[in-house]
């Protein structure tokens, strides 16, 4: 269990909500309908529709983006260092108050 | 209510699923016997039909216990493949066929080629088809939906996107028909004895088709699919000759007829309920629209799947090696899932978590490319031709798997070609 932060560029605002261990980014985002976290694949790794950003020190906090998800990322709109796929970002006890920022530009 | 008699032969009988009056019986069947041990003599093999949504779920979640060796859906007899016929469907190296990990491995590199953002930069293309679609109609007052207007988007924007040329557009059409619809008597060979043999000659014109077309792309810095397909970065290597074909031709037979009959029963319904077509010019309901002509239509019936292990489902006992088929036809109507109406067609329903694109790993590839066609086509159609009036009912096409109308004559007030403001 912990919290996590999702900040919406769009208005600004910030959405804290719990997860559960071995939630993902995507999935916690999903299961308390934030805004522009689809999540449309069910995270098969296939709809590009989790873009978030983590930045500074949270980004050593989850494994690198493996060969499929960087094929994803150079798709996706606005990418920056720090675009990561929610679904791909497993979350546990070490991730309690991150905060990661809804990428913007999806359809 | 009971299960008719004969229920095991009509479920592998192609007639039986042209209309739509087989819905009452795959109700019987989900609420009777929602795991159904399937024996038709005329099959040549007994088969596991499920009906229920929960368990068609599953058969499409788990991969360790099912395995997609034998396709995607109900072939048109049970006798095995020969040799010649799983070389034409490509089944070793073709994603509807192959589990993971090879399937993920093959597969996933091309998801990003139609993701959500990817598909959204073909919007304006798609819109511009759109347009001279309907401008191609407008001024004669009649129209046979399927043939004018269902039919020329995806084939127009598919095969594009595709970069075949449009001299060969209605070669690859005319196979890929036959190829989904063998046995019907407007697509397919009605006279044929083999119908599996029809269907598997049909996959290797347009494996061979596409071979040519594909690899003469490597090399190709081109932004087409063929070139991506023929120069895709497989973690370190590239797809061989035979992958790169194969993947051509699935992409190419999955992105024509399905989208063509989801769209042309879609604006069968939509005409026939004018008070819904009034609502698609709201963008959301136009979404949610999408999703439950798919629900409604579910333009694949049924997913088929090879039981890796001894499992149980629903308290039946599925032994290894048994084929199991899951009806998602009859998922999408489950009333555990959609509730009293879910026999009703509401295009303002939400949520609608349908099967019909399949889910789990081989979840549709082009899912996205056909719901943009269908959310940008129906509400300008509508807006253009809102008194479209259907003059003769369709000729429901005859398969146990595709879901489609092989014809739909409407007659509408002639119009103008648009003019742009």
């Amino acid at each position: 269990m912990g919290k996590i932060t999702y900040r919406t560029p769009g208005d600004d605002v910030e959405h804290e909500v719990d997860f559960a261990d071995g939630d993902s980014v995507m999935a916690a985002a999903v299961n308390n309908d934030i805004p522009g976290i689809e999540g449309e694949c069910g995270g098969e790794l296939n709809c590009g529709t989790c873009h978030v950003y983590v930045t500074d020190r949270w980004r050593d906090a989850f494994p690198e983006a493996d060969f499929d998800e960087e094929g994803m990322l150079d798709i996706v709109d606005d990418r920056t260092q720090d675009s990561r796929l929610g679904c791909q970002l497993r979350l546990g006890a070490q991730h309690d108050g991150l905060t990661v920022t809804v990428a913007t530009g999806m359809a | 209510m009971t299960l008719p008699a004969d229920i095991d032969e009509k479920l592998v009988d192609p007639g039986y699923f042209a209309g739509t009056a087989f819905h009452e019986d795959l109700t019987r069947l989900r609420h009777e016997d929602p795991v159904h041990w399937t024996n038709p003599a005329s099959f040549g093999r007994g088969f596991w039909s499920l009906t229920r949504y929960e368990d068609c779920l599953t058969l499409l979640q788990d991969t360790d216990n099912f395995s997609n060796h034998l396709g995607t859906h109900l072939p048109p007899h049970g006798r095995d493949l020969t040799p010649d016929e799983e070389r034409k469907m490509g089944v070793d190296v073709n994603i509807g066929f192959i589990d993971p990990p090879y399937h993920g491995e093959i597969r996933r590199p091309f998801n990003p080629h139609f993701s959500v953002p990817a598909v959204a930069k073909m919007h304006d293309d798609c819109g511009d088809i759109i347009d001279d679609i309907i401008d191609g109609v407008a001024a004669s007052g009649t129209a046979d939906v399927v043939r004018d207007i269902a039919a020329p988007l995806p084939a127009r924007l598919f095969l594009s996107m595709m970069g075949v040329p449009e001299d060969d557009w209605d070669l690859v059409r005319a196979i890929t028909l036959k190829m989904m619809h063998p046995d019907d008597p407007t697509w397919g060979v009605p006279d044929a004895v083999d119908m599996n043999a029809v269907t598997a000659d049909a996959f290797g014109e347009l494996q061979d088709y596409l071979s040519q077309h594909v690899l003469s792309r490597r090399g190709s810095t081109a932004k087409d699919m063929a070139s991506i397909i023929a120069n895709k970065d497989i973690r370190g290597r590239k797809l061989t000759d035979r992958e790169a074909s194969v993947m051509g031709m699935v992409i190419v037979g999955g992105g024509l007829e399905t989208t063509r009959n989801a769209a042309a029963i879609g604006i069968m319904e939509l005409i026939r309920r004018p008070e819904q077509a009034a609502l698609l010019q709201d963008d959301t309901i136009a979404k949610t629209a999408v999703e439950e002509i798919i629900r409604w239509v579910t333009p694949s019936k049924n997913r088929i799947r090879l039981a890796l292990n001894d499992v149980e489902i629903g308290g039946k006992q599925i032994k290894k090696g048994d084929w199991v088929v899951g009806w998602v036809v009859s998922a999408n109507r489950d009333e555990e899932i959609f509730g009293p109406t879910a026999d009703q067609f509401d295009i303002t329903r939400d949520p609608n978590p349908h099967l019909g694109f399949g889910d789990g790993e081989h979840i549709c590839l082009g899912r996205n490319v056909a719901r943009l066609e269908l959310r940008m086509l129906l509400p300008r159609l509508f807006d253009r031709l809102p008194d479209m009036r259907i003059t003769e009912e369709p000729t429901w096409v005859h398969s146990t798997n595709t879901t489609g109308i092989a014809d739909l004559p409407i007659a509408f007030e002639p119009r103008s070609s648009l003019i742009p403001a």
